[in-house]
């Protein structure tokens, strides 16, 4: 029971991490793998209908965040300068998804595609900064600069932009019309040994690093998985399993968060949720999960000139 | 300036905005489910036009609603922590039930209501937008007990230090939350009417070309408008039957108290009472001008009236002002305390320094003002741009032909699918 909570907090993060770990990533890749604003309004509406349902995962992880385990909320404010840039990028990729196709003028167009890959690859570089940061333990008080700026949060960081483009390359590949789908099937290979190298290094540095060794249980080590699946992304796809490739991406992304979790978790263990109130909260979980698979079988299929659009 | 006071310009500033995309996100989605209703019910295309401008228009609002969203959602647990530690479980407790079971809902079906336009049986095409409608409005209620709370704490104990639930029923029933849901869904309302009706009223004297539907939305617009004024400010004075006993200090600033008050501590800034007047006025004003509107419903009496079309166009951002004059009568008339009774404001700030906040301030500040005034503009233009060529249920085929494609290849050029790579 003491570990109930931090494990839907947990679930949830991760659940954000892989679904708008995508969206994010067909952002970060976007200029590369959409090269005109007619692909990249393709690149748009292959992720148009989960946007909203994917970062929800995060926004429902504040809120388990405030109820249930709010002596942690000091992970918000003791990692402050990271937050805050995350939301600011988070708002601005909104915005860019959003706002971005309501101008009748390409050089509009251009300007939001650019907010777009820039906002998405901000969010993705803060999240694992984040991340990183979170290795040296749950901060209390102020934030500590050494940590949220130094090797282990910084490479964490650049990891989690190469990881989500990999993710999101992927889903390009299952879900965008060529030629765009073709370029993301080239790029996968060098993509994943872009990730797999940077998340390798990030894992080496947590383990060379004092505080981390010293925060994190060694179960931690799970997050071995990630730059191991990073590296058999590209296989999976060229073996003409494209399905199984973005299962690995999956893992792959989610691997950073869901080891330093672990790693944390004898620490934020022991809290207690205000019983019945807590049951109605995890009753509601099997239900969301259900209407967003719903979401996900409703628009299984990739892009054609009958999708509907909207961003 | 200290933490604190850039704290809580922040959060006024950025609660404010939000309250403001907010309140539309509310008051159009009925209209809406309403008008797509009526398209469902009789197959006619002047009510599928109707619903997708109108939804269009609903849908970029809601954008910024999101994302002011995002930063009040953080916003807790990054400045006022305070609140966190002394009553985390119960303030944390319904805003953990909006965002796992109203607002994650309300997104999820938004988005297939969005991109489902005529690949969705049209019944369960409408059952989303009632979907999004009625967790929108769940929504609301949760968020309005979790501030209910904090203006008249219930259903809780505070035991060394910190508060636990201890009666989840009058936690949910508190009547300071139910007293302002009650007031804040017809407001909505009202303003929902009053933005469909100033769009069409626009339309309307500029002769776009779109009388029949715009005809029907401006009766629909008013209609909600007029009752809903009426409702509003009802439920505005009907608030004062537990404010005179639970918030005498703010009461007291604003009408007569047949009572004498003892003081609970020191007393709310006394100029809370110009804004709850402003307010005032504008509601019940809005309501005795709205009947003299409901003659020229009647047929098309209202089409050659440019003098009241115009005003009623004009009108829109009014009662956007009474909204704010409204939060800010709630809120600052409960200072200086963010826990009534329990916890004062300057001990609910996180320990984050001066230079931190100003920091955030500075960004959230101008991120948010920004793309809100942008998203206004945009929202004027796609007024303006009329029903003709509504982005919304279009499918790739019909914006890319519109677009006329910059890169100049021919719109009929099909799309090679993405498995054949």
């Amino acid at each position: 029971m003491p570990y109930l909570w931090p494990a839907v907090l947990g679930l949830l993060v991760t659940g954000w991490f892989v679904l708008d770990g995508f969206v994010l990533g067909v952002g970060i890749t976007s200029p590369w793998l959409a090269r005109d604003v007619r692909e990249r309004r393709w690149a748009r509406t292959a992720v148009g209908p989960f946007v909203l349902g994917s970062e929800m995962w995060l926004i429902a992880s504040a809120g388990v965040l405030a109820f249930a385990l709010p002596h942690l909320e000091s992970v918000l404010s003791g990692c402050y300068p990271l937050v805050v840039a995350l939301l600011a990028c988070w708002i601005l990729r909104d915005a860019a998804l959003w706002l971005g196709r309501r101008s009748t003028r390409s050089a509009s167009w251009r300007r939001w595609d650019l907010v777009w890959a820039a906002a998405s690859m901000g969010v993705a570089y803060c999240a694992g900064a984040l991340v990183g940061a979170l290795a040296h333990g749950i901060p209390h008080g102020a934030p500590a600069y050494a940590t949220l700026f130094g090797p282990v949060a910084v490479l964490s960081g650049l990891a989690m932009v190469a990881l989500l483009a990999l993710h999101g390359a992927v889903v390009v590949r299952l879900r965008v019309p060529a030629p765009a789908c073709e370029r993301a099937a080239a790029a996968l290979p060098r993509l994943g040994q872009v990730a797999a190298v940077l998340a390798a290094a990030t894992v080496v540095a947590g383990l060379i690093d004092p505080g981390v060794r010293g925060a994190l249980s060694p179960a931690a080590l799970v997050g071995v998985a990630g730059p191991v699946a990073a590296l058999l992304v590209p296989g999976r796809n060229a073996a003409g399993h494209p399905g199984r490739a973005f299962a690995l991406g999956a893992v792959a992304v989610a691997a950073p968060a869901l080891a330093v979790g672990i790693g944390l978790v004898a620490t934020v263990a022991g809290t207690s949720g205000s019983g019945g109130l807590a049951a109605v909260v995890l009753g509601a979980v099997p239900v969301m999960l259900a209407y967003q698979a719903l979401l996900w079988w409703l628009f299984r299929r990739p892009v054609t000139r009958r999708a509907t659009v909207f961003f | 300036m200290s933490a604190v006071d850039l704290a809580r310009i922040q959060f006024a500033l950025t609660a404010n905005v939000h309250f403001l995309f907010v309140v539309v996100t509310l008051g159009l989605a009925p209209l809406i489910a309403v008008m797509q209703t009526r398209y469902v019910l009789t197959g006619r295309d002047v009510h599928k036009t109707m619903t997708r401008f109108f939804g269009q228009i609903y849908v970029v609002n809601y954008g910024l609603g999101i994302v002011t969203g995002l930063v009040m959602e953080f916003q807790f647990g990054l400045n006022w922590t305070g609140v966190s530690q002394v009553a985390g479980q119960v303030f944390g407790a319904p805003l953990a039930l909006e965002t796992l079971i109203a607002f994650f809902a309300e997104a999820t079906f938004l988005g297939m209501w969005i991109f489902g336009w005529d690949r969705l049986p049209k019944a369960v095409h409408l059952a989303f937008i009632y979907l999004v409608t009625l967790t929108a409005y769940a929504s609301a209620y949760f968020i309005m007990v979790a501030n209910g709370f904090l203006q008249h704490p219930v259903g809780a104990a505070l035991h060394g230090g910190t508060a636990r639930i201890t009666d989840v029923g009058a936690l949910l029933t508190n009547p300071n939350a139910i007293g302002a849901v009650a007031h804040i869904v017809p407001a909505a309302l009202f303003i929902g009417g009053v933005v469909v009706a100033g769009i069409s009223a626009w339309h309307l004297r500029r002769r776009t070309g779109h009388d029949d539907l715009f005809v029907r939305s401006l009766r629909l617009g008013v209609l909600v408008g007029v009752v809903a004024a009426f409702w509003t400010f009802a439920m505005g004075y009907a608030q004062f039957d537990y404010l005179d006993k639970n918030q005498p200090l703010k009461a007291g600033l604003l009408h007569e108290l047949d009572h004498t008050v003892k003081t609970v501590g020191p007393p709310p800034p006394d100029w809370i009472g110009v804004p709850f007047t402003v307010m005032q006025t504008i509601g019940e004003v809005s309501f005795y001008i709205g009947l003299l509107l409901l003659p020229f419903l009647i047929r098309r009496w209202i089409v050659p009236r440019r003098l009241i079309l115009r005003a009623m166009t004009w009108f829109v951002p009014v009662p956007f002002v009474a909204v704010v004059c409204g939060w800010l009568v709630r809120e600052i008339g409960r200072q200086p305390w963010v826990i009534y009774g329990v916890l004062k404001t300057p001990d609910a700030v996180s320990g984050v320094g001066a230079t931190q906040v100003a920091f955030s301030l500075a960004v959230f500040g101008a991120v948010v003002v920004g793309l809100a005034v942008t998203d206004w503009l945009v929202l004027a233009r796609l007024a303006r741009r009329g029903p003709a060529r509504v982005t919304l249920g279009a499918t790739l085929a019909e914006q890319e032909e519109r677009d006329g494609l910059p890169d100049g290849r021919p719109a009929t050029q099909p799309l090679p699918a993405a498995q054949e790579s």
